[in-house]
């Protein structure tokens, strides 16, 4: 179905074969990439090299990673999520307010799972009428968002926390027993459920089928709103998530919580190495994406380059690597 | 590579003119602004009669020159004033109060979190106080910039419009507002910057002194971890922010004298952001880390990125007094240092200084700088309350009641005035 | 050297694409005046010194998103900002401070941005968003490193930027500038390559427009307008701050969108771009006068980015069907 209308664009064979290979090649660069990097960070730095060391990075790349999940399909959909940030700093809020006025978890994960899904039916259904942006729509939205929850709790972010999800994003926290923090295995649980969505649905087919074509998306019977909707709910829910978490992460709550995953999302997906054109790439990707941003700030942190110099290098590092792996192709071959 | 001016069909003459005019677009604003410069080569607008704002750089002479003319009462507040602000004359020198009853406004720059809000509910509950005893006209205006200078500078331009005597402006950008405060000056509103420095000389500025609060505090942790060849983290917080850096650099002096060695991590005053900084700098140094220094939000999650890294949690110092910080002390029972800085006290110095300059009095200089009540070992029951979590929301004020006592203001001012009095209630602000 | 005559994009007297944000800025004039007295007796002139930078930064987003392929700069705000901290901390504090150096020293860093955009985009062929990210970051690093804190020292003659005695305020005849330089590259034929490459490169490519060159241009543009915007922002700061120059970066692209600018490229210009940044202004401005709180107003700038694109959007789709 769906799939095959990507490969139906009419090159030439050799050329098809060399971007094959070429394809092959970069998808094995991404997945060596965090391993190398990896390589380097122990060899800068041994210290990285103790269980609490290497349990703090993969606690951060869990957050990151799931708050990537709506980056990742946003943009496989051709599209981008600007309000990934506002929908982490909402959970974030909501949750410790909420809490603290005496909603159970229960209560309060079924009011971000129905307003994520809110904001992700704003996102889908807006990006879908008329053609509209989702860079803007989202943005708006983001807005919307932010503003919403600053009323709702009128500018008062403090709250409490539920004592299980400080410990899920402690590096040293355990999940029965086993010394895993829960974060990371709820990361693993979300990875594991998108990379089959995208790999064995039908609609994960139509995600890659909407990103490298609409027309042709909508022939093989794919609806491109509810696609766009389901997908920015997904993101949306991820979001939360990775807001709830963060409410564990430190104390004290705030709407702006989420501002640091902005580009750092958008980052993981394109080190990644998921097209910002659409229809090519995945999560899994993103998660090789995830482990080598992280571990990359956290190389420049051991080598102590200050906060501006960071923020530089990694400009660098994400030019760099797109130049090796994500370059687009020059219009005359796109003929 | 084609051009991509390409010849384009149709009247060449029109294209030629098109060209010449393009060219001559170009280049008549050069002329043009050769003629303008001509008179005022390397005049600044800065006038002579404040000091510079020099972040980061070493005393000069001229800085030095008038911290020794400051009363001795204010001089160790005032130390390193020139990170965060300039100091001068008193720019409503010429400037008449109005008659009671006032209009007060407040011009925050952002409003979104709890140290905002707690500063905002300090100043409409002082309005209504002052309301009551019939000295204020119309409720207070507020408004907020969502970090957007220009947008604030248009909302102080309306502010003065709707006729404001008062405009406490909350923590507005060190530059970028300036051209709107000299509106306000002019049209005879007095303008008082709060819990900032500023560049701007036209306004009068009440902050606590940022330099010798940031000093204070690395001294307790230099007695603290004593003598070590073990590092001391500094968590610093928004690079380019004068009020960050001031923080920073009295602290830097001091570790520099003492001779301990220094690494930073940048926490951006983000909680999360500092705990995954810290995380991160932990997991990247196994060495000995004797204390770590809080320039602003760091000390909670500092303390716990030191619990969960398994690590030996040092002294950690905490800035402004968060509730999480209080509670986190009585969690780990390791002790701190602090300053009752929550918004409130802010806002509260801000209106004392502003009723007495409706009262009549003159500050000696534009900008007023007071030293914030410390938080200790000595004091802290009289600061922590059950009920504060490490996610509440809440700041410490002051137990009295003020950060500065009334005399304290008193050689800063000159004038007889009475000014009116309120009481701010910053200790019953409720524990969130 | 190629000819390209067929304007594939003009059909017949269309209604121009501005319009619908050209009339919402006058009907925001108009609600303003009545909310406020002053603003018709002088109160605007203020108001568009401060909505300059970001009349400018929206100004200079619109060559590039014209330019089709995604083409968007995500650094026009840590560009602009970097060139008001090189201006300020680089020449300014050197006692370089005449106009005839500064001015030009503007737009010229202003062409480097761009030069530096335009060869990640146009020759390495970087996606636009994620090349202007990166550059996002490296420009705001920079800024940040060469000016550690805000400084406001600036040469008298900078204050003709901010002075509102004139009929109009000084800021107009800059944009007027820019807009009337604008205004004559639009009778070249770059003009025309340049909205044919951004409704279809594919087309003007096999037309034989030089499609790498003609997005390399664009992307200088770009920039020398963000290096005007940088000096305006310098001017109406009244000094420089390195963290300012980042947060215009969303609201130049929202003013864009709103200016009725197809983000999809091929359809738009400066004039839209400004009417798009005026109203964003105008906006925000209205709803401070209306005393809402200010959670209700970014609530509502929200909403009224939302609704005014998706009027656009329409307004557009029956344009093209009637």
């Amino acid at each position: 179905m769906s799939t095959s209308a990507i490969e139906q664009t009419p090159t030439p064979t050799s050329a098809a074969t060399s971007r094959r290979r070429r394809g092959a090649l970069s998808s094995l660069l991404v997945y060596l990439a965090p391993l190398a990097m990896f390589l380097v960070l122990m060899v800068a730095t041994p210290d990285v090299l103790s269980r609490t060391g290497i349990m703090s990075l993969l606690v951060l790349s869990a957050v990151l990673g799931i708050a990537a999940v709506g980056q990742t399909w946003a943009v496989m959909i051709a599209g981008i999520d600007l309000s990934i940030p506002a929908t982490i700093g909402m959970a974030n809020v909501l949750l410790t307010t909420l809490y603290a006025k005496g909603w159970s978890f229960g209560e309060i994960v079924v009011l971000l799972l129905v307003l994520s899904i809110l904001i992700g039916m704003a996102n889908g259904v807006l990006s879908s009428i008329f053609g509209l942006h989702p860079l803007v729509v989202s943005l708006g939205v983001a807005s919307v968002v932010t503003g919403g929850v600053l009323i709702s709790v009128d500018g008062n972010t403090g709250g409490d926390v539920p004592g299980f999800i400080t410990n899920a994003v402690s590096p040293r926290g355990s999940v029965l027993g086993v010394p895993l923090p829960a974060a990371l295995v709820v990361w693993v649980l979300v990875a594991v459920v998108v990379v089959l969505v995208e790999r064995r649905t039908v609609i994960g087919r139509q995600i890659f089928a909407l990103g490298s074509n609409v027309t042709a998306a909508r022939l093989a019977l794919a609806r491109p709103m509810l696609i766009r909707v389901f997908v920015y709910s997904a993101g949306a829910i991820c979001a939360s998530a990775a807001g709830v978490l963060l409410a564990g992460f430190s104390g004290g709550a705030s709407v702006d919580i989420g501002a640091a995953y902005l580009f750092s999302t958008i980052t993981a997906v394109v080190v990644g190495g998921t097209s910002l054109l659409g229809g090519a790439g995945g999560y899994a990707r993103t998660i090789a994406g995830v482990l080598v941003t992280t571990e990359f700030t956290t190389l420049l942190i051991g080598f102590s380059v200050g906060p501006n110099m960071q923020q530089v290098m990694l400009g660098i590092a994400i030019l760099v690597l797109i130049t090796v792996y994500g370059r687009d192709r020059h219009v005359a071959h796109r003929l | 590579m084609k051009s991509p001016f390409p010849r384009r069909a149709g009247s060449p003459v029109q294209r030629r003119i098109a060209v010449v005019a393009l060219l001559a677009g170009l280049i008549a604003p050069l002329a043009a602004c050769g003629g303008l410069s001509a008179n005022d080569n390397d005049k600044s607008s800065v006038s002579e009669t404040y000091t510079d704002l020099r972040t980061g750089k070493p005393e000069s002479a001229r800085d030095k020159a008038v911290l020794d003319a400051l009363p001795e009462s204010v001089r160790s507040t005032y130390a390193g004033f020139w990170h965060a602000t300039r100091v001068g004359p008193n720019p409503y020198a010429d400037w008449k109060p109005s008659q009671a009853p006032w209009k007060f406004c407040y011009s925050s720059a952002y409003q979104g979190n709890s140290w905002r809000q707690e500063g905002l509910a300090v100043a409409k509950d002082i309005v209504a106080q002052l309301d009551k005893k019939g000295l204020v006209d119309g409720p207070l205006i507020v408004s907020d910039a969502n970090n957007n200078a220009s947008l604030q500078a248009t909302q102080l331009t309306t502010m003065v419009q709707k006729g404001c005597d008062v405009i406490l402006v909350m923590q507005p950008p060190t530059v970028g507002l300036c051209k709107a405060f000299d509106a306000a000056q002019k049209a005879g509103a007095l303008v008082v910057v709060m819990q900032t420095g500023t560049d701007c000389t036209n306004v009068v500025q009440s902050d606590f002194g940022a330099y010798d609060a940031g000093r204070t505090a690395a001294e307790w942790l230099v007695d603290k971890v004593g003598k070590t060849k073990d590092t001391i983290v500094m968590c610093d917080g928004i690079p380019g922010v004068a009020a960050a850096e001031a923080r920073q650099a009295g602290a830097s002096d001091t570790f520099k004298k003492a001779g301990l060695k220094v690494d930073h991590i940048t926490g951006q005053w983000t909680p999360s952001t500092i705990k995954s900084q810290m995380l991160r700098y932990l997991s990247t140094h196994q060495g000995a880390i004797a204390g770590v220094w809080d320039g602003g939000v760091c000390a909670v999650p500092v303390t716990q990125a030191f619990q969960q890294a398994d690590r030996d949690l040092p002294p950690v110092t905490g800035f402004e007094g968060a509730c999480s910080w209080l509670a986190s002390w009585k969690q780990t029972g390791s002790e701190s240092f602090g300053f009752a800085g929550g918004a409130g006290q802010g806002v509260n110095e801000a209106f004392k200084v502003a009723l007495r300059m409706l009262a009549g009095q003159k500050p000696k200089h534009n900008t007023l700088l007071y030293p914030l009540v410390q938080i200790d070992g000595s004091n802290v029951d009289e600061y922590y309350k059950p009920g504060m979590k490490l996610s509440s929301g809440c700041n410490a004020q002051p137990a009295s009641g003020d950060s500065a006592p009334t005399a304290y203001y008193d050689d800063l001012f000159t004038g007889t005035g009475t000014p009116a009095t309120f009481d701010a209630g910053l200790a019953d602000l409720p524990v969130k | 050297m190629t000819t390209v005559d067929r304007a594939p994009i003009r059909g017949g007297r269309a209604v121009p694409y501005f319009v619908p944000a050209a009339l919402a800025v006058l009907v925001m004039i108009a609600i303003t005046a009545q909310k406020s007295s002053q603003f018709l007796d002088g109160g605007w002139k203020l108001v568009l010194v401060y909505a300059s930078p970001l009349v400018l930064l929206a100004m200079a987003q619109a060559p590039v998103v014209l330019s089709g392929g995604g083409g968007l700069d995500l650094s026009v705000g840590p560009g602009a900002g970097l060139v008001s901290v090189i201006l300020a901390a680089g020449l300014i504090a050197h006692q370089i401070s005449v106009a005839w150096i500064v001015i030009p020293a503007a737009v010229l860093l202003g062409v480097v941005i761009g030069a530096v955009n335009g060869s990640l985009v146009a020759l390495i062929r970087i996606p636009p968003i994620i090349a202007t990210l990166a550059t996002y970051l490296v420009f705001a690093g920079i800024a940040t490193q060469v000016l550690a804190s805000p400084t406001g020292a600036l040469p008298v003659w900078m204050d003709w930027f901010t002075d509102v005695e004139g009929v109009v305020p000084n800021v107009v005849w800059v944009m007027l500038l820019v807009g009337g330089l604008w205004w004559l590259l639009t009778r070249t034929a770059f003009w025309r390559n340049l909205l044919m490459v951004g409704s279809n490169d594919r087309a003007a490519y096999t037309a034989g427009v030089p499609v790498t060159a003609v997005r390399f241009v664009a992307y200088v543009l770009t920039g020398a307008m963000t290096g005007v915007a940088g000096l305006v922002l310098t001017a109406v700061l009244g000094g420089a701050d390195a963290t300012v120059g980042p947060t215009y970066t969303m609201l130049a692209i929202a003013a864009v969108a709103l200016g009725g600018i197809s983000l999809a490229g091929g359809r738009g210009g400066l004039l839209g771009a400004a009417c798009g940044a005026a109203l964003l202004f105008l906006i925000q401005n209205y709803l401070t006068l209306t005393e809402a709180s200010s959670f209700v107003l970014q609530m509502a700038y929200g909403l009224v980015l939302v609704v005014a694109i998706v009027i656009n959007g329409a307004w557009d789709r029956k344009r093209k069907n009637p």
